[in-house]
């Protein structure tokens, strides 16, 4: 056993007592005096340090970036790719527990739990967080087994068959995928294989047997579903092979799994569609948190929680204004959502933050619009949505108007940029429609791109507020005890606004930010490795931004969005580490990029 | 000069040509000693426990550490038995001394030794090997209360040193496992050892 000090921290907290004892009798102990370097990008990384005491910070050149204290693991991410670019350097005398590689990645293998830990996503690594917690019952959505959910069955293919063979009979059965038999062996062949057959340039008449593959990652029909989506996250697949007694059944695709955790949502979006009244309405809408309380103990991602509550609060906005606004302008006008709303990155209800476009003419002036206007704001208030301190709301005449008003209105915020402008563009570039025509919105948004091309100062300008909030690197926060992290300040807004400011630079219309993420690295704005740790950041700010408003909220406080990283687990401090060090860089890169040196 | 004229004598008296690799010091390699036995004195006392474990560079090696129990001859006192916690029936599945001796011998091999109060383990450990290879272990000898002791008055001449393990430990800041295992007690010394290393006394 490694020297009588024994292995109690997350993650090591999921082992079984026998696990445990093997690993303890294969680690070492490790001690090192300030400023010896422990790891560093000269060496392969073979070993998982546990701090037993003192303390290590993890320097990327020479910022600091993160800081380990006792009980904290380091560094599990360069532990499964064998490598780091960082350099973990002792800090204050550190006795640690050196864990052998070898054995650390079997137990990701054999214990599901302890493997979530490295290979999860940082986003899923919160989901299991959660779950082990058990901070409130099981739900039934986790207890649910692959059986239950419905298996796709699997088309069998020949392993002589060609890819020609396999691409037309997915393309008639619309699978993503096929089983392919051998003998006895079965292998699979999916849509994404088609891509290296392409990139290969191998002809359509390779047999399958050339590029399926044989070994299959399989569960069992009696699964958990929970175990079904923690293998395809510790295998990065879409789907997996549904088996029986070892005989494959069929296969389950991801999108099948996410779908269903969010299937409960569709009663509610009838209920609201089927409303005929306000009180009907709000009925409805007092549904939506409750399911959010659902889905968060269910283990759900914060971010597809929030495209989820966002389709819910579209759908409610929309009828209100079917219900409040006269048939002759709910017909000329487009109801806009805008802010964290119109990105769909809001899940606990915050203020109203929309606006209205809308044509004249047919019975519709602006005095019937500003009376229906002023219904919409009124009913929303009434769901619970309170008013906009800003007044960033259709019952401002600021917030609606024809789009020949709106266009005036833009071209004042670009060309005359003080602050309230700028804020201005930042919240009306997150619009969304979600009821009437889409297309003046999207006119309008062409309308600023091109105005911005006019003009490459003014996106300097734009960025700048990225500088309003420091993104401590939590080194302040471990050595004070107590004090507290605005998660939103700190971590969101400098990814939402930083993405912002891209995408307008490249006229990405997208609101949503990882969608505009994956657009710019699409467009080669942004590094492919970046882009994917500030999904995973954002996605860890989020979830965790959701548990202090859930928490608050149900202690009858207004959500806010403040952690106390001294209370977080090790775990969770770990994962906060991580992905205030991703924001750390995003910010550094964007100051380079925007030049906000200069000003 | 002393010290080569000391080992060139032992190696003379050494019986068993086996262990003649004791006498060839391993550069850069260390390994921590314990020993609990029956009593404090070293002319009757009777092993009952020995714990060792290899210092390489950072490293504590635990995973292969030395631990063995030791079956006496005689059944340890109810004074030794307070402090160790290793009655009569627990070491009953020891080793016989002999067997534990040759293991040692083996897993210490031509590394310096490293302990607390070292020169009681040594006395009561050449009092068993003696008869078997003809000397007790020739290896160099650390002693961490008097490198302890050296850190502290040469930064501090003539100040009052407490020597006592736990203060050493606490000034240290080295973490504590429980006391009076062999091989916890080994360790300790070993991660002792590598902190005053680090302060240039090792």
């Amino acid at each position: 056993m490694s020297g009588g000090f024994a292995l109690t921290s997350p993650p090591f907290d999921a082992l079984s007592p026998a696990e445990r004892e093997r690993l303890e009798a294969a680690a070492d102990l490790v001690y090192y005096a300030d400023e010896d370097e422990i790891l560093g990008p000269e060496a392969r990384v073979d070993t998982l340090y546990v701090l037993i005491k003192g303390r290590v910070r993890e320097m990327a050149g020479d910022e600091t970036v993160a800081a380990y204290q006792a009980g904290d693991t380091f560094d599990a991410r360069a532990l499964v790719a064998g490598r780091t670019a960082h350099r973990f350097v002792c800090h204050e005398e550190a006795v640690a527990h050196a864990l052998p590689r070898d054995a650390v990645l079997a137990l990701t293998e054999t214990n599901p739990q302890f493997g979530a830990f490295f290979f999860a996503r940082v986003s899923e690594k919160l989901a299991r967080l959660a779950a082990r917690a058990g901070r409130r019952e099981l739900q039934t959505l986790l207890a649910a087994t692959v059986r239950e959910l419905g298996v796709r069955e699997a088309l069998f293919l020949d392993a002589a068959d060609t890819v020609v063979d396999a691409a037309r009979a997915m393309k008639t059965r619309s699978l993503h995928s096929v089983l392919v038999r051998r003998g006895d062996a079965v292998g699979i062949f999916t849509s994404s294989d088609f891509r290296d057959v392409v990139l290969d340039g191998l002809p359509g008449d390779t047999p399958l047997a050339a590029r399926a593959r044989f070994e299959l990652i399989a569960v069992d029909a009696d699964a958990h579903l929970f175990d079904a989506l923690l293998t395809m996250t510790r295998h990065d697949v879409r789907r997996v092979v549904v088996t029986e007694r070892g005989r494959p059944l069929g296969v389950l695709e991801q999108v099948d799994l996410l779908s269903f955790f969010s299937t409960h949502s569709h009663l509610i979006a009838e209920r609201i569609d089927r409303a005929g009244t306000l009180d009907a309405l709000a009925d409805a809408a007092g549904q939506i948190p409750l399911l959010v309380g659902h889905l968060v103990d269910a283990g759900v991602k914060a971010p597809h929680l929030a495209r989820l509550v966002q389709a819910l609060n579209a759908r409610l906005f929309a009828r209100t204004w079917q219900l409040v606004a006269p048939p002759a302008v709910a017909a000329a006008s487009s109801l806009i959502v805008l802010g964290s709303e119109g990105r769909g990155e809001q899940i606990l209800r915050t203020d109203q933050d929309n606006a209205l476009l809308y044509r004249e003419g047919d019975g519709v002036d602006a005095a019937a619009v500003a009376q229906a206007a002023a219904a919409f704001s009124a009913a929303l208030d009434g769901f619970g949505y309170p008013r906009c301190p800003g007044r960033v709301m259709v019952d401002n005449p600021e917030w609606r108007g024809t789009p020949a008003a709106w266009r005036d209105r833009l071209y004042r915020w670009m060309t005359q940029p003080d602050d309230e402008a700028l804020m201005r563009l930042a919240i009306f570039l997150d619009a969304e429609t979600v009821a009437g025509d889409a297309a003046p919105l999207a006119e309008l948004k062409r309308y600023l791109d091109a105005l911005r091309r006019d003009d490459d100062a003014l996106l300097a300008r734009f960025a700048r507020a990225l500088e309003r909030f420091d993104t401590p690197g939590l080194i302040a926060q471990l050595l004070q005890e107590n004090a507290p992290l605005d998660l939103k300040k700190a971590g969101i807004f400098p990814i939402v606004h930083g993405c912002r400011a891209l995408a307008f630079e490249h006229g990405i219309d997208a609101a949503n930010t990882f969608e505009r993420l994956d657009a710019l690295v699409a467009q080669h704005a942004l590094e492919r490795e970046l882009a994917r740790d500030l999904a995973e950041a954002l996605s860890l700010l989020m979830g965790l931004r959701l548990r202090a408003g859930l928490a608050a909220t149900e202690h009858g406080r207004t959500a806010d969005t403040v952690v106390i990283p001294a209370r977080l687990n090790a775990l969770e401090r770990d994962l906060l580490k991580e992905a205030l060090a991703v924001v750390r860089r995003f910010k550094a890169l964007l100051r380079h990029h925007f030049r906000l040196g200069a000003f | 000069m002393l010290a080569a004229l000391r080992r060139r004598w032992l190696r003379e008296k050494l019986t068993d040509p086996r262990y003649a690799g004791l006498f060839d010091e391993v550069d850069g390699e260390y390994v921590s000693l314990d020993c609990e036995t029956t009593s404090l004195n070293v002319r009757d006392a009777e092993l009952l426990a020995i714990g060792a474990v290899r210092i390489v560079g950072h490293r504590v090696l635990t995973s292969t550490a030395f631990s063995v129990l030791v079956r006496p001859d005689k059944r340890p006192d109810a004074g030794s038995v307070k402090v160790h916690g290793l009655r009569a029936r627990d070491v009953e599945a020891g080793l016989a001394p002999a067997d534990a001796l040759y293991a040692l011998l083996d897993f210490v091999g031509g590394r310096p030794l490293v302990g607390y109060y070292l020169e009681y383990d040594l006395a009561v450990l050449g009092r068993y090997l003696k008869p078997l290879i003809g000397i007790g272990l020739p290896n160099r000898a650390i002693e961490i209360s008097a490198r302890y002791y050296d850190y502290k008055t040469r930064r501090q001449a003539g100040a009052h040193v407490d020597l006592s393990w736990h203060a050493l430990l606490a000034d240290l800041g080295v973490p504590a496992l429980p006391r009076h295992d062999a091989l916890n007690d080994a360790t300790t010394a070993a991660l002792a050892y590598q902190a005053l290393a680090a302060r240039g006394y090792g």
